[in-house]
């Protein structure tokens, strides 16, 4: 069920007759503004203050207490600032860029599940959805490095679009060998596929060490993506001055770092999901879980659980946010060649290894996973 | 299922909309004073030199070409792996496993032919650089067996 099924299900504060348009527009609202954006302007201020902490400065302070409305003013910074373009640019293109990178980090939030019935989008497809929307990104910092007439530009968004085509690949393998395993492509279907259900079924990390494997690749592969240190070669602050997005200044260069940190949490939130397991949690299965509260006649078990769900799958996925800060100040970047052999020669032949590592696994051992083959053998030991 | 759809067109267009209007809206409230200055394009100072559109490493070119085939394969792949759990465990996975791994094994042959080629090393000019050294240093070797007897 999706967000806006449920939304639409509210019928005792909801006049009848509303088209149902109203209630798919009212979920990406919800999700996009209510979520995506403002959790992307908080991870800045996150992401300064764990720099601090990890340097042993103070951080941003100033604005709020403990400085936590820093992205706010950051925000209304940029949204106040003249917004020059060179000379030379290629207006259409160099307006179009920031909107393509920001609708693709954004859009890709529709096939997220934030919990059984939280979810913008329950596609059939939904991992081959969020592919296909992650993908725009590199588009966009190519198109923006490209008409913005600029040398550094051009370099950083040459080396931006090669590295992100590049590690598309063993990102799309690390998710297909889970489609193998779980035999699902729907994002909810994927996520209860890895439910506890007392007979071993859990987490596809654990199911078989090929996916436990494909896990990091997946991870790398997404640190690429993201242009995330190590691997922030497009940016490259010290070499290329500010990489891609040099010429890009007031909200333009907004939306570029807005859209950064959205593809971070989209990526964090899809591992949490299909390598995770979601809002599942190892030995109790929230869903059995009733307290038996109730308001005005109405059962509230189902509204708890939807709230733990979201708080776990939003835990599992802030715990990846922040090791990808963590990183950030732990690795230096790599050199291009470096990146190249990392992925092509690295990589790709560990992920192909690892995809029919897993299918060879689901069709020897029927599916089952690792733990259910262990409590088997000993249950008839 | 359409309903579905629906949804993810309404998260797409907003997504898409969002950009749009901020930085419509922003165009009433920023201020703009251009000149040429401001307008040149950055060079860390100096005037620019020359168009932006410098020659660049033409690698890039060939990682699109191999990125192309392999990506079309991963999106070809998913699909057909989607049925395979259920084929493993009722049986018939064997065509399943075939089909999709007799794909991905002649792009993997193309894979290692690059390889060896040196194709997908990044640096091909530091490769023959490093060989003709080799060969430098094995022509020193001899010339000097020369000299010695």
């Amino acid at each position: 069920m999706s967000l806006a099924e449920f939304l639409s299900g509210l019928n005792d504060f909801i006049p009848p007759n509303v088209p149902f348009f109203v209630f798919s527009i009212a979920a990406a609202v919800i999700v996009i503004l209510g979520f995506a954006m403002p959790i992307g302007g908080i991870c800045t201020y996150i992401e300064r203050k764990v720099a601090a902490d990890f340097q042993e400065r103070i951080g941003p302070n100033r604005v709020g207490p403990f400085g936590i409305l820093q992205f706010f003013a950051d925000g209304i910074k940029m949204f106040l600032k003249e917004d020059t373009a060179t000379k030379n640019a290629d207006m259409f293109i160099y307006n179009l860029a920031p909107g393509l990178v920001t609708a693709g980090a954004l859009g890709a939030f529709a096939a997220i599940p934030f919990s059984k019935y939280v979810i913008g989008a329950d596609l059939d497809i939904g991992i081959f959805y969020v592919m296909a929307l992650a993908s725009l990104v590199s588009l966009g910092i190519l198109l923006g490095a490209w008409s913005s007439e600029n040398k550094w530009s051009l370099l950083g968004g040459m080396r931006g679009a090669a590295q992100i085509v590049s590690y598309e690949i063993p990102l799309g393998i690390a998710l297909l060998s889970v489609v193998v395993v779980s035999g699902q492509m729907s994002m909810i279907k994927i996520v209860d596929g890895q439910a506890w259900l007392g007979s071993g079924s859990f987490w596809y990390i654990f199911h078989n060490p090929f996916l436990f494997l494909n896990f990091f690749v997946y991870f790398v592969a997404a640190l690429a993506e993201c242009n995330r240190t190590p691997f922030d070669l497009p940016e490259a602050e010290s070499e290329l001055v500010s990489g891609f997005n040099t010429e890009f200044s007031g909200m333009r260069f907004g939306l570029y770092a807005l859209a950064e940190f959205a593809d971070v949490i989209m990526f964090a939130c899809v591992a949490a999901a299909i390598f995770l397991g979601g809002w599942h949690l190892p030995f109790v299965n929230i869903e059995n879980i009733h307290l038996g509260w109730s308001l005005a006649g109405k059962s509230l078990d189902p509204l708890i659980q939807t709230l733990f769900m979201i708080l776990i799958f939003l835990g599992k996925a802030s715990v990846i946010v922040f090791v990808v800060m963590w990183l950030r100040w732990t690795l230096p970047r790599l050199r291009v060649d470096q990146l190249m052999d990392l992925c092509w020669k690295y990589l790709i032949p560990i992920a192909f290894f690892n995809l029919v590592g897993a299918s060879l696994w689901v069709w020897i051992f029927k599916g089952q996973s690792m733990i259910e083959l262990i409590s088997g053998m000993m249950g008839a030991g | 299922m359409l309903q579905e759809f629906a949804n993810a067109l309404s998260f797409i267009v907003l997504a898409a909309v969002l950009p749009v209007g901020i930085l419509f809206v922003s165009k009433f409230l920023r201020p703009s004073y251009p000149y040429s200055g401001k307008l040149a394009t950055y060079e860390c100072g100096e005037d620019p030199v020359g168009s932006a559109f410098v020659m660049f490493n033409n690698r890039f070119y060939l990682v699109a070409i191999v990125f192309l085939v392999f990506d079309v394969e991963v999106a070809l792949l998913f699909p057909i792996m989607r049925l395979f759990r259920e084929a493993a465990i009722n049986g018939g996975a064997l065509p399943i496993f075939l089909l999709a791994f007799g794909f991905l094994f002649v792009l993997l042959v193309g894979l290692i032919y690059e390889w060896k080629k040196g194709d997908i090393d990044w640096v091909r000019d530091a490769i023959e650089r490093k060989q003709a050294l080799r060969e430098d240093a094995a022509f020193k070797h001899r010339f000097e067996n020369v000299k010695d007897s």
